[in-house]
């Protein structure tokens, strides 16, 4: 490897996507509901905290004619940074795919591949420098994000605290992490296909795969192995582990004993853990959504299927060690798509 | 003359196809080369070889003595390649796009400019590629070509989708960068730029290398089977013509052009005699790049 042609390929590389419309236009999109969710978030966040605040003081004071109301210490990174979850999770995505879609396909479409490679260079100082030049757009992407989401939060009074900047400094690591891997995705249907337009399709029809279709599948997968009647359950069916977060964090585990029964609950468990492992080994979305989720203190998945979620204070250590195997799966697209890109573009035959 | 490439028995082959098979060059300092060919005669494919964008089959390639398969950057310092159809960065100005290839060769970037004023671009630096002309962006592939300061350029149709003025402006570069030394190798469908502007004449058929010689010693080697005759009584000639067997001919003005499958002078001036028709002129008729094309491809 020729560091310094790697270089001068990511330093092209890194200022076109800059300059790219279509770049500029998908990260426009991403940075306004970044802000978006990131003031609706805090808003949520000021909210919560004043109710606390008032309970913490009518607890402390009790009036006979009130209702006894005890509302949870709410947790900034939680409430303020969970919908950005969705929104890397899917625009994200979407983001690193149109990076990497014409990596190696448009300079095989404006006839460039077969110039640079008659000059001194390694065939693998194209990929590198491609894939760091693009990484580089991905770090810097959310580094703004990230960025304007503290400054929102300081500019609307909020503190934050040395363990909220590692939860949202983790976060950005792990959603680094996420976006590099499909960019690698990307870039490795760039290198199989000829045009960039069958290489783009080719990475929706994964991301569609791996977000959507399998939700549906692992759903009916878990259905099948464990049949359980939806109706009873909220009156609604349930058909992800997502959806199901939500039930539980709007009403808590006290109705679900109530309504559904033990056996009921167990029931859904059982089918909650089938769902998330089927999601969990195909979908990097998956995976991330449930680390990112863990970092910033919204462990769904933990809080439905382990008997003990009532922690309020976080291991950092304790949940990235209790979420590697999703980070580790997450990985693996990433580096089977990072060896795919090697082995084929090392030997494509260049006519 | 300095000997810059060697190319020894190289094959290429993908799967069952053979590309490129069992050819033989060598390419001098200052050689100016046409490489001739039907689509698919492997020409772009010995090109690709040489510029070190795949390896032979078999066989082996020198650049300036040293053998590329363990030195297959000195082939890629030496070597420019020019491919057809390249559009370069078009969001990139001619400029931007000089100095990125300038890197990549690790070339001094500073020598830009010049070679923008070799190419006639100088006036274009800062306007984006994708705003050029055909013949515009073939004159910054051109200056591409020239930022490694390579010994030998190989252009792959260089001339293709350009209007008649381009074309004549692109052969003069050629020969403007000829005359510096460098050795360049030119793949073409059109005949007459190769015949004006090439010292050195290769044809490819199937893969093969069937020709390779300077244009005059080809037309020496190929002698022609038509006899251009003259004589002073036209209707008479033409009477006579008609009635020898195994031959045919064609009259334009007062020249007859006749074909045979054997020599038939010697006996076609006795009958003439005999039929007291006076011969103004008799010869073969001369050779030329069509001629020699035309016959390699007729060849089995």
């Amino acid at each position: 490897m020729n560091n310094n042609k790697v270089a001068v390929i990511a330093k092209k590389e890194f200022f076109d996507s800059i300059k790219s419309k279509t770049f500029l236009t998908i990260f426009g999109i991403f940075l306004l509901l970044m802000l978006v969710s990131s003031v609706m978030g805090i808003n949520n966040y000021n909210k919560q905290l004043d109710q606390y605040q008032k309970s913490q003081v009518e607890n402390q004071n009790p009036d006979k004619n009130s209702v006894f109301t005890d509302f949870p210490e709410p947790k900034l990174t939680a409430v303020v940074f969970q919908e950005m979850v969705t929104n890397i999770g899917v625009i994200g995505a979407i983001l690193a795919i149109i990076l990497g879609y014409n990596a190696v396909s448009g300079e095989k479409e404006r006839g460039n591949l077969k110039l640079i490679l008659s000059y001194p260079l390694y065939r693998e100082d194209v990929v590198n420098g491609k894939f760091f030049g693009k990484i580089g757009i991905l770090i810097l992407t959310l580094a703004i994000t990230s960025i304007l989401s503290i400054a929102c939060a300081l500019v609307m009074g909020v503190n934050l605290t040395g363990s909220d900047l590692i939860a949202i400094a983790l976060f950005m690591v792990i959603s680094t992490l996420y976006l590099i891997t499909f960019l690698e995705i990307s870039i490795f249907f760039s290198t199989v296909s000829k045009s960039g337009t069958s290489s783009i399709l080719y990475s929706f029809m994964f991301w569609i795969l791996s977000t959507m279709i399998i939700t549906s599948f692992s759903g009916v997968v878990a259905d099948a192995m464990v049949p359980t009647d939806d109706t009873a359950f909220y009156g609604g069916k349930i058909s992800s582990t997502n959806s199901v977060s939500i039930v539980v964090s709007d009403n808590g585990e006290t109705n679900l004993s109530e309504d559904g029964g033990e056996s009921t609950f167990e029931k859904y468990q059982k089918k909650w853990k089938i769902q998330n492992t089927i999601e969990s080994l195909i979908s990097p979305t998956q995976n991330y959504e449930q680390v990112a989720s863990a970092i910033l203190g919204n462990d769904f998945v933990n809080s439905l299927t382990e008997s003990d979620s009532s922690q309020n204070e976080i291991d950092m250590f304790e949940t990235i060690s209790g979420k590697m195997s999703n980070i580790i799966t997450m990985l693996v697209w990433a580096i089977i798509s990072l060896v795919g890109t090697y082995v084929v573009f090392m030997r494509q035959d260049i006519r | 003359m300095e000997k810059i490439l060697e190319i020894h028995n190289i094959t290429k082959k993908y799967g069952d196809l053979t590309a490129v098979d069992d050819v033989s060059l060598d390419i001098y300092e200052g050689d100016l080369i046409g490489l001739l060919g039907h689509n698919g005669a492997g020409k772009t494919t010995l090109f690709v070889m040489l510029a070190g964008l795949t390896m032979q089959t078999s066989g082996n390639i020198k650049v300036c003595g040293k053998n590329i398969e363990k030195n297959m950057m000195d082939l890629k310092k030496n070597i420019s390649f020019l491919p057809d159809n390249t559009l370069y960065y078009e969001n990139l100005t001619a400029k931007q796009n000089l100095e990125y290839f300038s890197e990549l060769a690790d070339a001094d970037k500073s020598k830009v400019p010049e070679l923008l004023e070799i190419v006639g671009m100088s006036k274009w630096a800062d306007k984006k590629v994708g705003e050029f002309s055909k013949g515009m962006t073939q004159r910054i592939g051109f200056a591409q070509a020239l930022v490694k300061d390579p010994k030998v350029i190989f252009l792959d149709e260089p001339t293709s989708g350009l209007d008649p003025k381009a074309r004549i402006e692109m052969n003069l570069l050629l020969k403007k960068l000829n005359e510096k030394g460098i050795a360049i190798v030119i793949s073409s469908h059109v005949l007459s730029e190769i015949k004006d502007i090439c010292s050195k004449i290769a044809i490819m058929k199937q893969g093969k290398l069937v020709a390779y010689n300077t244009l005059e010693n080809l037309c020496k080697q190929e002698k022609s089977n038509s006899i251009l005759l003259e004589t002073k009584d036209v209707e008479k000639t033409a009477s006579i013509l008609k009635s020898i067997k195994d031959i045919s001919f064609f009259q334009q003005d007062d020249v007859f052009k006749i074909t045979s499958e054997t020599d038939i002078r010697e006996s076609l001036v006795s009958i003439l005699n005999e039929n007291h028709v006076p011969v103004l002129t008799l010869e073969y008729e001369k050779e030329d790049l069509y001629d020699i094309f035309e016959k390699y491809y007729q060849v089995a």
